[in-house]
């Protein structure tokens, strides 16, 4: 059985730095995934874990255990990419006070009824360009929901973003996604159709 | 009357207060429109979780631990060894390979061996001429160099440094590039 995680850190606090390694191998893909769907590249991403890890290892002494290790590491990897976009010009915090909830919008019978016709792997991979084009402040949390399976209260804790706010990106970012799909799936069925005009006039 | 969006999604997500969650429910079991947007929101959903996660660089750990702990040598032992490791795989696959290409078919003449059957050949045959260059040369280890085995030596040594670099070209630009894609 493997340990746990606090099991490791408490070899690495008692002196066994080399337990670290067993921490980092099982984090750093999702930390990664994080990262990279906030900074938007690969390079700047590693580099913000590499220092996000550092700064854990440093800090790990002082860990008190009020949250997971997890929240409290994705918090360190969120405020490392956050200070990345800052440096670059892009803040995370704008217009956080004009987002509150999410409208309660309801559903009229004129929209279009959604359908998902397209393939399992087309699918995945329109999410996964899609997610990775999104605004950092709605990838984030999109990752840290759906990826990390985190609540929306381990999201406030590691953002720092009011409840209303977390729950609107993550509603906002789920539209946006909804969108690209219907108009991914409505290009699918333009193109079929298109084929099967030329295909009868061939 | 339809249920609005943010009540679906937190169907999807199974969010919503417990107290709601059957009324909710009775009205998409009972509504077309409100039990495809849910199914939908559903399907989204488990797509979003199953979605790919991005993969940090192979030596992203030896990276991390090299600075936590200087004394932490892994790193280098296990590049050296990874990358001596994947060149060995390589030449495995590459000598199956050619193995492969260059097994006679009955019926066929040596004549109508490929390109790759030739270059294997002719690698086979300096790997014969090194042992044969050894063992002659262990024989006259305290007499004056010989001319012609010197030259062979050269051969040889050129023909290994040749390979060498193919695979290590190998290894960067299409073993590591396949990794990179996967990721």
């Amino acid at each position: 059985m493997s340990p746990t995680d606090r099991e490791i850190i408490d070899r690495v606090t008692s002196g066994d730095r080399r337990a670290f390694a067993r921490l980092v191998d099982r984090h750093k893909d999702k930390a990664m995934t994080l990262a990279l769907r906030m900074l938007k590249d690969r390079e700047e991403a590693e580099e913000a874990v590499q220092d996000a890890f550092l700064r854990a290892f440093n800090a790990l002494s002082r860990f008190e255990w009020k949250s997971s290790f997890s929240t409290w590491f994705y918090r360190i990897v969120y405020n490392v990419c956050s200070t990345s976009l800052s440096r670059r010009g892009e803040d995370l915090t704008i217009s956080l006070q004009d987002e509150g909830e999410a409208p309660a919008t309801e559903l009229r019978d004129s929209d279009p009824t959604p359908e998902m016709d397209l393939e399992l792997a087309d699918i995945a991979r329109v999410i996964r360009e899609e997610i990775d084009l999104l605004p950092a402040s709605y990838s984030s949390v999109v990752t840290l929901f759906f990826l990390q399976e985190m609540s929306y209260a381990e999201i406030v804790e590691i953002t720092g973003m009011p409840l209303g706010t977390v729950k609107a990106r993550l509603f906002r970012a789920r539209a946006m996604l909804k969108k690209a799909i219907l108009r991914r799936t409505n290009e699918k069925a333009v193109v079929t159709g298109v084929r099967g005009i030329a295909a009868a006039f061939l | 009357m339809h249920l609005t969006e943010k009540e679906i999604q937190a169907l999807a997500d199974q969010t919503i207060d417990s107290s709601r969650k059957t009324e909710l429910l009775n009205h998409a079991a009972s509504c077309k429109r409100c039990a495809a947007e849910l199914s939908f929101e559903r399907s989204l959903a488990q797509a979003i979780r199953t979605t790919p996660i991005h993969k940090t660089s192979l030596q992203f750990t030896s990276k991390v631990m090299g600075q936590v702990d200087p004394g932490f040598r892994n790193s280098l032992v296990f590049r050296m060894f990874g990358g001596v490791g994947r060149l060995i795989a390589m030449a495995a696959v590459l000598g199956v390979i050619a193995y492969g290409l260059t097994l006679n078919v009955p019926g066929t003449s040596d004549a109508s061996q490929g390109p790759a059957s030739v270059l294997f050949g002719e690698i086979s045959s300096y790997y014969d001429s090194a042992k044969e260059f050894l063992t002659s040369r262990s024989a006259q280890v305290n007499q004056t160099v010989d001319q012609r085995a010197s030259g062979q030596g050269m051969q040889i040594l050129a023909m290994t440094f040749v390979v060498l670099i193919a695979l290590g070209l190998l290894d960067r630009f299409v073993f590591r590039h396949f990794v990179r894609m996967k990721m």
